[in-house]
């Protein structure tokens, strides 16, 4: 499977090369003439079309809660996924289409929650579900009830024998709950029914039509599907939904009116917080991974990763909505969001409650998301920094390159501080100056590490080190040249300007946005992304509606079905 | 309210349950006693060991309370002494990074991901995980009624990669543990309404699948792969047993487990502080799991590799997490160790010790005629490293608990390689215990198969040769077998 490809490096040959390109995932490629899209697309007309081995994509736990308090018009007091079994991620991300299957205990759980969020429905939200009134022996209001909501639970109109079948089990309900109203046990038993139907847990790709080019469009419901659930994490809107039973969703130009519409509304800033908390690996600031010694850092308490995580993902949805800021200013922008506790690791003069409030952070200090106390704490020991975590995490998330772990035998004592190794810089490099550490840190992993030399193990700034002076200067291969900078923040500015960095952060858009691992195939459209990013007038949230402006997001591929 | 519980398991005996009040057999017609079931229990921990620390005290040979002196973790095991075994020298297969050609990710990935798979995964990805099936799954084949799968549970916090996962149904197919034990009790489909609802639940249910069986029929007509249908019947297999299990007659729910699962917070269930409730309340869930015949193989996961809990109970109040306390002699930032650090992995050893005797305890307190739960099962203690600073990979801690009903050679202590446990010591100085290291006769992959034998599972009709990998070697320990 596409999977099993991800790690194509026999370990014995990374260590001499070192660095290898997160590569290959195979996917199939359609050529020639575009179907009827109305335009050629990022990538252009020839861009061969990628996507998931699978058509039945299960949605996340995250898509489940979403599309449940939609569908069923009112919101549970707890997000029903918080009882299924949490998923495992995927290349990265928890949406991988291949990864999603539904487990004996899921389904389980599935049922569960079927059963309660029906009895809910019908004690919470009837009226708005039910909109015609029973009459007679109430079938014609059943009809109704079956054709409008499966509708939406479907996210496609129900087929006649659907609705015949819904509708056989809508009047055989009536001995089916404790409730004595007839009418109403049959609307819990189909909601009860459509939740665990495969149509509403999975999201089904079944056109098979093929375009001249070999790849298949996708039906304007599908497409609908795709663009909800990319950009609000939840099935479509009464407005999306019209627009695709109107065959108007199918032209990038529907598609990207749709898209900007649903950018502007406050629900896209869950899913690109999403995307970012995955990206940048945000669970790592969770308080079972972020101890620090108290002895060494008694400003750093258990609540303190809570909220760093919250704190990333506010500069996030700033840069990127507030600002309308490109890749570059998440890399660069010189202000965060901090409280009371965390103020004082930023050094930030004032008066703070535990709320966050942004503030302006002194800019040849600090720029970006990589300077932040998160990111800097998390990749970091319990009582002091560690170069070579940061280093990595640049190395695999920023510049999307492969480090293997360290070869088994080295020793992994970093020797302590001496009357000649007087700071972690120095002690690190004298660590790993000799083979076989030198072929991965000299140039690779230890740079980019180096560039924080000036935060300590919560991010504090310092421009001491253990009585000697910090040293954040370095050289870091990238874009395949040698690049020099003075510390983090001339690096986090280089960082914005590379192609590399760039191209890493489509790349990983893309694994999130299409839910599944890049192919060789998809270069032309990531090159794509990655030249327009370039322009600093190109922001995130343009980026972001192009996702919707490409072939393979209209088509899916036409082989291996 | 029901004071009675019943059960109608595969195992046709009366059983006596401390926790449940009791259970009764229905519908067990006398003169026909069903066969008893053998279960197989993975007891997992992570981060390696104190290995000076840990093994019997006194030579190899037989088990004896002598073995369990003050200087081992397994102290609190001595009462179990006669029914454990212990095997020494085993290294996990594939090899650790580096060491073998098909093995990808770094020891801590390894350490978990072969752990009960003995395949290396599919990239050196925290997720990308192994290729191939584990063997508490593969056991499920043979041990558990059609259609139901190995049930997994694990203490604490997971993530969402392959450091927090030990068991899988297939390449690439991750089984989490549920860590949440309202929700893995919930799993059991055990019955806690009255009769008149239950049975009227039961009927609903049916109507819902029939419903929701053709639809997902109707899905697969529509050209869908042969991976994706696959998919689908797995769905709709994985509904019919979530209805029978609902329908079926099985043990009821105790008071007491109902108000403490009740309880819990699901927001909380990966804190610490609830760490060891928790762990406790899952290993009461398993046994009642296991001792109904829901599932016949089951597992608990303590925390997870490269992680793991801060302890600060039971006497510890340690600074650091689990990890980082193995990590205590090469220093954890400073360059300098722990103080004591050797001393704080035996203390959390000997916590996982303690643990292991309540989970045998409670197995042993459901009886089965003449015999235990315990003593019908193969309860398997193993880890993700031996030394955990070094991420070893030679000579893992491993302790089997439970004769397999009388297939294992229990109340002996087994060198399984040729060679002698031999002073080693880290490069700041710290001895670290006497090991068996380099020694690469006794792969853990025979004990995998070793234990599929005992517990009866087959291979289509016959007895297990292989296991794991194909590049790994065929065969079994006969010496643990009777």
């Amino acid at each position: 499977m596409k999977l099993s490809t991800l790690g194509v490096l026999a370990p014995l040959v990374v260590v001499a090369a070192c660095v290898g390109t997160v590569g290959d995932g195979g996917g199939s490629t359609g050529q020639g003439i575009p179907g009827d899209p109305g335009g050629p697309g990022v990538g252009g007309p020839t861009a061969a079309v990628t996507g998931p081995l699978t058509r039945i994509a299960r949605l996340t736990h995250k898509q489940y809660d979403n599309t449940v308090a939609d569908l069923l018009r009112y919101t549970p007091d707890t997000p029903p996924s918080l009882s299924f079994l949490a998923d495992s991620s995927f290349a990265g991300y928890d949406n991988n289409a291949d990864g999603l299957t539904a487990s004996d205990v899921l389904v389980q759980q599935y049922q569960q929650s079927a059963e309660a969020l029906a009895a809910g429905a019908v004690t919470k939200s009837l009226a708005k579900l039910v909109t015609c009134t029973p009459a007679g022996d109430g079938s014609a209001c059943a009809k109704e009830f079956i054709q409008k909501f499966g509708r939406r639970a479907f996210r496609r109109p129900l087929e006649d024998a659907e609705t015949a079948a819904y509708l056989a089990g809508f009047t055989k309900a009536a001995a089916s709950y404790a409730g004595t109203n007839a009418f109403d046990n049959g609307v819990q038993f189909v909601i009860e029914s459509m939740l665990q139907s495969p149509y509403f847990l999975y999201r089904a790709e079944l056109g098979q039509t093929k375009a001249a080019d070999g790849a298949i469009p996708l039906s304007d419901y599908e497409v609908a599907s795709r663009t909800s659930y990319l950009l609000w994490n939840t099935m479509p809107d009464d407005s999306l939904a019209a627009a695709a039973d109107a065959g108007q969703m199918h032209t990038f130009d529907q598609v990207r009116a749709q898209a900007l519409r649903l950018l502007a509304d406050p629900r896209a800033r869950e899913t690109i917080a999403d995307f970012h908390s995955q990206w940048l690996q945000l669970s790592r600031y969770a308080t079972n991974y972020l101890t620090k010694n108290p002895a060494t850092y008694p400003g750093f308490s258990a609540d303190t990763g809570a909220t760093l995580q919250l704190e990333a993902t506010q500069f996030v949805s700033s840069v990127v909505f507030d600002d309308k800021g490109g890749f570059s200013a998440l890399m660069t922008a010189p202000y965060t969001f901090v409280n009371s506790d965390t103020a004082k690791i930023y050094g930030v003069q004032g008066t703070f409650t535990k709320d966050l409030q942004k503030v302006q952070l002194n800019p040849a200090q600090r720029a970006g998301y990589l300077t932040q106390v998160g990111f800097l704490a998390s990749h970091a020991y319990a009582d002091g920094d560690s170069p070579i975590h940061r280093g990595v995490f640049i190395q695999r998330q920023l510049l999307c390159n492969q480090i293997p772990p360290p070869p088994p035998g080295v020793n992994p004592t970093i020797p302590p501080p001496s009357a000649t190794l007087k700071t972690t810089r120095d002690r690190v490099a004298a660590h790993t100056a000799g083979a076989p550490c030198n072929g991965c840190h000299t140039s690779i992993i230890n740079p980019g590490g180096f560039a924080f030399e000036h935060y300590d193990g919560i991010g504090a700034w310092r421009d001491q080190d253990n009585g000697a002076p910090v040293d954040a200067a370095a050289t870091i291969r990238m874009d395949g040249a040698d690049v020099s900078f003075t510390d983090a923040v001339d690096f986090a500015h280089k960082l914005a300007a590379s192609t590399q960095a760039r191209r890493c952060f489509v790349t990983n858009w893309m694994r999130y946005a299409y839910a599944h691992q890049e192919a060789t195939a998809d270069t032309p459209v990531i090159d794509a992304f990655t030249t327009k990013l370039a322009d600093p007038a190109y922001d995130v949230q343009s980026f972001i509606l192009d996702l919707t402006q490409t072939r393979s997001f209209l088509f899916r591929p036409g082989d291996g079905s | 309210m029901h004071r009675r519980a019943f059960l109608r398991g595969i195992g046709g005996v009366v059983l006596a349950l401390p926790f449940l009040e009791s259970i009764e057999m229905r519908g067990v017609r006398a003169g026909t006693p069903p066969p008893v079931s053998k279960r197989f229990i993975c007891f997992f921990q992570c981060n390696g060991v104190n290995m000076d620390k840990f093994f019997p005290t006194g030579g190899f040979g037989p088990l004896t309370a002598a073995s369990f002196g003050a200087g081992t973790a397994l102290a609190p095991l001595a009462p179990y002494a006669s029914r454990l075994l212990i095997p020494r020298g085993l290294h996990t297969e594939p090899k650790g990074y580096m060491q073998s050609p098909v093995t990808m990710g770094c020891d801590h990935q390894v350490g978990m991901a072969h752990k009960l798979t003995a395949q290396p995964k599919s990239s050196a990805d925290v997720t990308g995980y192994p290729t191939g099936i584990s063997v508490d799954q593969e056991m499920a084949k043979s041990l558990n009624p059609a259609g139901v799968s190995a049930l997994t549970a694990s203490v604490g916090t997971q993530g969402s990669d392959d450091l927090g996962i030990i068991s899988y149904s297939g390449p690439n197919a991750p089984v989490k543990g549920q860590n949440n034990p309202k929700l893995l009790l919930d799993s059991l489909g055990l019955a806690t309404a009255d009769t008149k609802t239950q049975a009227m639940v039961n009927a609903r249910r049916q109507s819902v699948l029939d419903l929701v069986s053709t639809d997902l029929a109707a899905l697969k007509r529509k050209g869908l792969s042969a991976a994706d249908q696959q998919k689908l019947d797995m769905h709709l297999t994985n509904l019919r047993a979530a209805e029978n299990g609902a329908s079926g007659l099985s043990c009821t729910i105790a008071p007491e487990l109902a108000s403490a699962t009740g309880a819990i917070n699901p927001k909380t269930v990966g804190d610490d502080a609830n760490f060891k409730a928790l762990g406790q309340l899952t290993m009461d869930i398993l046994t009642l799991a296991v001792a109904c015949n829901r599932s016949n193989v089951a597992s608990i996961l303590w925390g997870r590799g490269s992680g793991g809990p801060v302890f600060k109970w039971d006497g510890m109040n340690f600074a650091f997490n689990h990890h980082a306390i193995s990590h205590g002699g090469s220093g954890s930032g400073l360059g300098s160790p722990i103080a004591g650090f050797m001393d704080m992995l035996f203390q959390i050893d000997t916590w996982h010790a303690t643990q292991m005797k309540y989970l045998l305890d409670k197995l042993d307190a459901y009886k089965e005629g003449a015999n235990s739960v315990l003593d019908n099962s193969a309860v398997l203690w193993i880890n993700e490293l031996s030394d955990g600073d070094y991420h070893q990979y030679h000579d893992l801690p491993v302790v089997i608990a439970g004769g397999a009903g009388g297939a294992l050679k229990t109340g002996q202590y087994v060198n399984l390689t040729k060679s002698a446990p031999a002073p080693s010591t880290d490069s700041n100085g710290n001895f670290k215990g006497n090991m068996i290291l380099g020694d690469d006769s006794a792969g853990h992959n025979l004990l995998l198969t070793t234990l599929l034998n005992a517990c009866g599972a087959k291979n289509n009709g016959q007895p297990y040769t292989h296991f794991g990998h194909s590049s790994l070697a065929d065969g079994q320990y006969a010496q643990l077998l009777v």
